[in-house]
């Protein structure tokens, strides 16, 4: 089920009266992981089986390492394998069957190929990386193997996070599920806070700009300003969506006493690319860099096949110009298969690279002068907004007509709809604008007070309100349940 | 002390402030729709409040041109006398039911008779054409549990929809003025447009269809919309139990009033399109008959083109006819009064008939030209069991299989007693083994003999056969019949050969075989089987080497399905007294009587003159009945053919033997009929007797005709005798089961010799419960005469 559906607003109640009236933690992990089963297996009672799956066998994985460490490299080859096969088959089966497979045998063979539809299992991706990262660690050293399969399937499979993420890392949530958790009041509605907020970015803002974004971009003639004004629009709709979900999934866990890691800390406030991945999905963006970064950073093999085909040559910044080349990439494949992907991970490499490359010349006191940022910031979101297009637009061919478009073309109608598109931005962005105003200025000074607590009572109210009067029977999908 | 008063405070605030929005914002959710009617509401409204009235008429437009308010209401028996109709374009159950619901029941009016005049495909309507959808929408603030589920497909409550659908109106506007604030900047020449129309012209513009995605509708939000997304505007259901007919029928029987409804008559272009498959229609007629609704059925009723104006629309001179049988339909089903309404009974469609095999080439035998110009004769040799003798032995004797051609033209036969005159007259006759001919004019061709093979063979309007010949067999094949726990299929058949000494047809029901009995000289049989759920048929076959054979009945009845297959496509009245058990309380006295002779016969005075054809006297000689008496004294007269002849007030008969002197009493004749030489209505007629209560009941059998049982008339003729002007009523009634549905006191009094008394019974179609009609006949009246006569509308 998906936390916008009424489905949640009964199941939710139910869990956590369930899982604070037993109180001992091992009753509580129990209760909680056959939930996240209900939870999962609403979808599809298919799925709860792949996700036991992939977590019994990253589970095992980690324990034959601990066992036979010697040969804890090809083990952990093996499972990485496993996993790496089992997310890419499902996730790019449909390219493969319309791309390689006809090639490979005849038509008609590759037709009933085709036909089997092999469809994405919801949070495959989520729930592979949160496994893998597990029986990595366990294989590094930095983590201790856990026996017990019910706090591990638990982690495998914790609902809140289970399906968009964040991607959790066993070291923050693992220790939890180990320790006594205590009801605590103040910790309930923060979570409800937070779940609130979140609902209210995902419902309210994002799925009410979606259908005039999706007009923007499904339009067959648009003009320059009809371009980007979608794509704008587009930009506030993924970071509401994805955030929102995201703050919900941290809401209710935090109600249930279990705090995930924040996965957005304000991403339009970058200045840099690299600072912006560290703040856009941050659950995601840390995981590659742990796992594919830094290992394409030190690893001697990547360092040498990156190195001899290329420029026969090594040096720290083309290193890591490759490492993050590497990683984009990584990224962009995970995304999608189709091209626009592909270019998204390498205009992202480019301009990181181009970044460190600039950066690295620039005065030190012009680093540390913080008024760089007023310009920093908005070339950024500029470059953002151009990442967002070739996000957005699957068509290669497309995407270069859109940036060859006049900038001053159009009719008066397309520009009074791009002006719409514009006004509906302020309209989603306002509240984001506030939440910033409120963190940076307001909070530290009004949280502890006394008469804040009904404000944000009240506060919360408006947005359940809002949320009741914004959510559409059939709603629109997550952003990132596609991936 | 003040910081825990102050944290005391903030925390209720912080419960109580919350509270008050959710409470605040679920009162602006919650509160009542406002409603003002809509013009058109008024109207109704206004008709309504207009005059008393008895009868709303419900429909789309041709409801209101087909049916005549006035000759409506005057023709049926209910008060207070007045009609009205409620009728809008393509209005459909739904709308019929807000109508009723809003407009009358809940008004507080409370008519007797709500007529909904329709087509059959629209009782499994649910939802209007988007177009129409403001008719219904206009008869209510919200709509009740019924609408909802029905025609918005929502299971919520009332609170939980209005709910949903405001729930999008802050939102919206919200959203609106983000949309539309820019969008007025920005535009150039508005001509004082506002923001909306300025984005809302230039969205459409720019996005053509897909604007309304842009237009921040709910979807589920608004009930347009929902409804819309789900793909049911227009939409209706494949099951009208699913349908608004249940909820109709609840709605109208729940405030005391019947429900009738009724499929008008087309124009001929459209007729094929106002029917649904037979199976359809019967599920409709079942579920009808189920809920207690009355059907008329008028789509075959004759009107010309001409008397529609569109062909859908009646002209007033159509819709005065239509609305007169419509009344009388209305009355003939008993929804002029409370209580169970005549329930009709779909038949089971006919699939095909065929006949398997070819049949015998026929012997042609002889031709040989006659003894003048155009004459032939034809000397039978190998159809010789075809002759006209033979078949003088069956009562159709004129529905003989021969068709005599010559060339490429089909030659007359001639009727009963018409002489083969000379000349080239194109006719022939049957005589003795051989077939006289009379050549028609113009090019003559071979003379050819053959098998008319027609699915019956028809003479006439009525006679009809279905003729059997060796190695051929017919074969009726029926559709699957409805549900029925427990029913048998029992068919009942009898074949007629020609030639009484002949082998046996077979007779198979499926796969099974009817065990057939020779019976004076016919082939009966009869066979149940469990009741098929698929097509099944009936094949009767003739066996190479036997004779020619009339199928002459055959029947079948499975749950309340009947037909008789080789009936008549119409059940007539004439048909039902044939066949009807007849049961008189008045006694049969046979006083002596004192004989005059005269000449070779001798007379009894009768105690009645005889001026209705028919006599309902009987003469026993010593105890032994005499033949029945004829109305024809010429028969009487004339020998051999002598027998008992009522004429005026005499009754002759043959003087008795020589040597005899049987004692002679006369009296009445218990059979009650009407006795007469080629009297083709005679059998029809029926004795009621001084102090007779006559209860005739027709047997099961006439509830099989396909077409069902049709308008007839009922005449009552009197017998002449001293006093007949202080004749007092004759009551008539007819009752199905144990609900009268005609009733009628049949007064003599302007009753002149041999006038007639039309009564009109009701339609009766195919009826589900046993069928009475009593007549009673006070003592001091003379012996009338009741005639089921008539035919079909």
């Amino acid at each position: 089920m998906s936390f916008v559906d009424t489905d949640f607003l009964l199941f939710f109640p139910v869990v956590f009266i369930g899982y604070w009236l037993l109180q001992k933690r091992r009753w509580q992990n129990i209760f909680l992981l056959l939930a996240s089963q209900v939870f999962y297996g609403w979808f599809d009672l298919r799925l709860p089986l792949l996700l036991l799956a992939v977590t019994g066998m990253n589970y095992g994985a980690a324990i034959l390492v601990d066992r036979h460490p010697e040969q804890k490299g090809r083990i952990l080859a093996a499972a990485v394998l496993l996993s790496v096969v089992n997310l890419c088959t499902f996730k790019y089966f449909g390219w493969f069957a319309a791309e390689i497979i006809p090639k490979l045998v005849g038509p008609e063979e590759a037709g009933r190929i085709a036909a089997l539809h092999v469809a994405l299992p919801l949070g495959l991706s989520f729930y592979t990386f949160h496994n893998l990262a597990y029986t990595i660690d366990v294989a590094r050293g930095r983590l201790r193997v856990r026996h017990d399969p019910v706090d591990y399937f638990l982690y495998g499979s914790y609902f809140p996070q289970l399906v968009a993420g964040p991607v959790e890392r066993p070291q923050n949530v693992l220790p939890q599920l180990e320790s006594e958790r205590y009801f605590d009041w103040s910790r309930v509605t923060s979570g409800m806070g937070l779940a609130l907020w979140g609902g209210f970015k995902k419902v309210a803002l994002a799925d009410a700009i979606s259908p005039y974004v999706d007009l923007m971009f499904l339009h067959q003639d648009p003009s320059w300003a009809m371009v980007w004004t979608g794509v704008l629009g587009f930009t506030i709709q993924a970071v509401t969506d994805f955030s929102g979900y995201t703050d919900i999934a941290r809401g209710t866990s935090r109600m249930l006493g279990i705090e995930l890691m924040d996965n957005f800390a304000h991403p339009y406030l970058a200045a840099t690319p690299m600072e912006f991945w560290t703040r856009w999905h941050i659950s995601f963006s840390t995981w590659l860099r742990d796992y594919v970064y830094m290992p394409a950073c030190f690893s001697d093999s990547v360092r040498d096949w990156v190195t001899i085909p290329f420029t026969g040559e090594w040096s720290p910044f083309w290193n890591t110009a490759r490492a993050l080349a590497i990683t984009m990439l990584v990224s962009g494949i995970w995304h999608g298969s189709t091209a626009n992907f592909i270019l998204w991970g390498a205009y992202y490499a480019v301009i990181g690279t181009a970044y460190a490359a600039v950066v690295a010349k620039l005065p030190k006191k012009w680093k540390k002068d913080g008024r760089w940022r007023y310009l920093t910031v908005p070339v950024m979101f500029g470059f953002t907004l151009f990442g967002m297009h070739i996000f957005r637009q699957p068509s290669v061919p497309v995407l270069l007509r859109h940036l060859t478009l006049n900038p001053l073309g159009g009719t008066p109608e397309q520009w009074t709809v791009s002006a719409s598109m514009l006004g509906l931005c302020a309209y989603a962005a306002l509240p984001l604008g506030l939440a910033i105003v409120y963190e940076r200025f307001l909070a530290p000074r009004v949280k502890d007070a006394v008469w804040f607590l009904p404000v944000r009572t009240t506060v919360w109210a408006v947005f359940a309100v809002a949320i009741f009067s914004s959510v559409r029977t059939s709603s629109g999908d997550f952003i990132y349940f596609q991936f | 002390m003040e910081a825990t008063i102050r944290r005391t405070l903030a925390g209720a605030l912080a419960v109580v402030l919350p509270l008050l929005v959710l409470a605040g914002a679920g009162a602006w959710l919650l509160r009542p729709e406002p409603w003002s009617p809509s013009e058109s509401v008024q109207q109704i409204d206004a008709n309504l409040a207009a005059k008393p009235f008895s009868v709303v008429v419900v429909g789309p437009s041709f409801s209101r041109t087909d049916v005549e308010l006035r000759t409506l209401s005057e023709n049926l028996d209910l008060e207070p006398k007045g009609a009205v109709t409620m009728a809008f374009n393509s209005a459909g159950p739904a709308t019929w039911y807000a109508m009723l619901k809003y407009r009358v029941f809940d008004a507080g009016y409370a008519p007797k008779l709500v007529v909904v005049v329709t087509t059959i495909q629209s009782l499994l309507a649910v939802t209007p054409s988007p177009t129409y959808l403001h008719d219904l929408t206009d008869q209510f603030a919200e709509p009740d549990d019924t609408i909802r589920e029905l025609t918005f497909a929502s299971e919520r409550p009332a609170w939980m929809e209005r709910a949903l659908q405001r729930r999008g109106e802050p939102r919206a506007a919200l959203l609106k003025a983000f949309r539309d604030g820019p969008a007025a900047l920005f535009y150039v020449g508005s001509d004082g447009a506002d923001a909306e129309t300025i984005a809302d012209e230039a969205g459409k513009e720019v996005f053509g269809e897909e604007h309304e995605a842009g237009s921040f509708q709910m979807v589920g939000g608004r009930v347009a919309d929902a409804h819309e997304e789900l793909g049911l505007f227009g939409g209706g259901v494949a099951d009208a139990r699913q349908g608004y007919l249940p909820a109709l029928a609840r709605l109208v029987h729940a405030h005391g009033a019947q429900l009738v409804v009724v499929f008008a008559p087309t124009a001929a272009r459209f007729q094929p399109s106002q029917y649904l498959p037979d199976a359809a229609e019967a599920e409709i007629l079942a579920l009808g008959n189920e809920l207690g609704v009355g059907w008329v059925d008028l789509r075959q009723m004759k009107l010309s083109d001409d008397a529609f104006k569109d062909g859908r629309h009646m002209r007033p001179p159509a819709a005065k006819e239509f609305t007169l049988q419509l009344a009388e339909r209305i009355t003939a089903i008993g929804a002029t009064r409370p209580g169970p309404l005549v329930r009709p009974i779909a038949p089971l469609a006919l699939q095909s008939v065929e006949r398997i095999g070819a049949g015998p080439t026929l012997d042609l035998g002889t031709v040989a030209a006659g003894d003048g110009p155009c004459k032939a004769t034809i000397t039978l040799t190998g159809a010789a069991s075809l002759a006209e003798p033979r078949l003088a032995t069956l009562p159709w004797r004129r529905r003989s299989p021969i068709e005599v051609v010559q060339g490429d033209r089909l030659l007359k036969r001639t009727r009963g007693g018409e002489a083969l005159t000379d000349g080239c007259i194109g006719k022939y006759s049957y005589a003795d083994g051989r077939i006289d001919v009379r050549l028609a004019k113009g090019p003559s061709g071979a003379i050819e003999l053959r098998l008319a093979d027609a699915l019956p063979v028809r003479d006439g309007k009525e006679d009809e056969a279905w003729w059997l010949w060796p190695s051929t067999s017919l074969k009726w094949t029926y559709g699957a019949p409805p549900e029925a726990e427990g029913a048998e299929l029992t068919v009942d058949v009898e074949v007629r050969p020609v030639e009484t000494a002949a082998a046996a047809p077979v007779v198979r029901v499926g796969e099974r075989q009817v065990e057939l009995s020779l019976e004076s000289g016919r082939f009966v049989g009869s066979l149940s089987v469990p009741r098929p759920e698929g097509p099944w048929s009936i094949e009767v076959e003739s066996p190479a080497g036997a004779a020619y054979a009339e199928v002459h009945a055959l029947t079948w009845h499975v749950g309340e399905q009947l037909q008789d297959v080789v009936a008549p496509a119409v059940m007539r009245w004439a048909d039902l007294a044939k066949a009807a058990e007849v049961r008189g309380s008045a006694t049969s006295a046979f006083a002596t009587a004192t004989v005059t002779p005269e000449g070779d016969h001798g007379w009894i005075a009768a105690p009645w003159r005889n001026v209705s054809g028919c006599s309902p006297l009987s003469v026993l000689a010593d105890g032994a009945p005499l033949e029945h008496a004829r109305p024809d004294s010429f028969d009487a007269r004339m020998p051999p053919e002598s027998g008992l002849a009522h004429l005026k007030d005499r009754l002759w008969f043959p003087a008795a033997a020589a040597g005899s002197s049987p004692a002679y009493t006369v009296g009445l004749d218990p059979e009650r009929r009407c006795w007469a030489k080629a009297c083709r209505s005679c059998g029809t007629r029926l004795w009621v007797y001084p102090g007779d209560k006559l209860t005739i009941s027709p047997s099961e059998d006439t509830r099989r005709a396909e077409g069902g049982l049709r308008l007839a008339r009922v005449r009552v003729l009197a017998v002449a005798a001293a006093g007949e002007s202080d004749a007092a009523p004759l009551a008539f009634e007819l009752r199905l089961g144990d609900q009268t549905v005609a009733t009628a006191a049949l007064s003599l009094a302007a009753m002149a010799k041999g006038d007639e008394v039309p009564v009109r019974p009701p339609v009766i179609g195919h009826y589900g419960q046993p069928l009475t009609i009593e007549l009673q006949n006070p003592a001091e009246n003379p012996p009338m005469l009741f005639t089921l006569w008539g035919g079909a509308d």
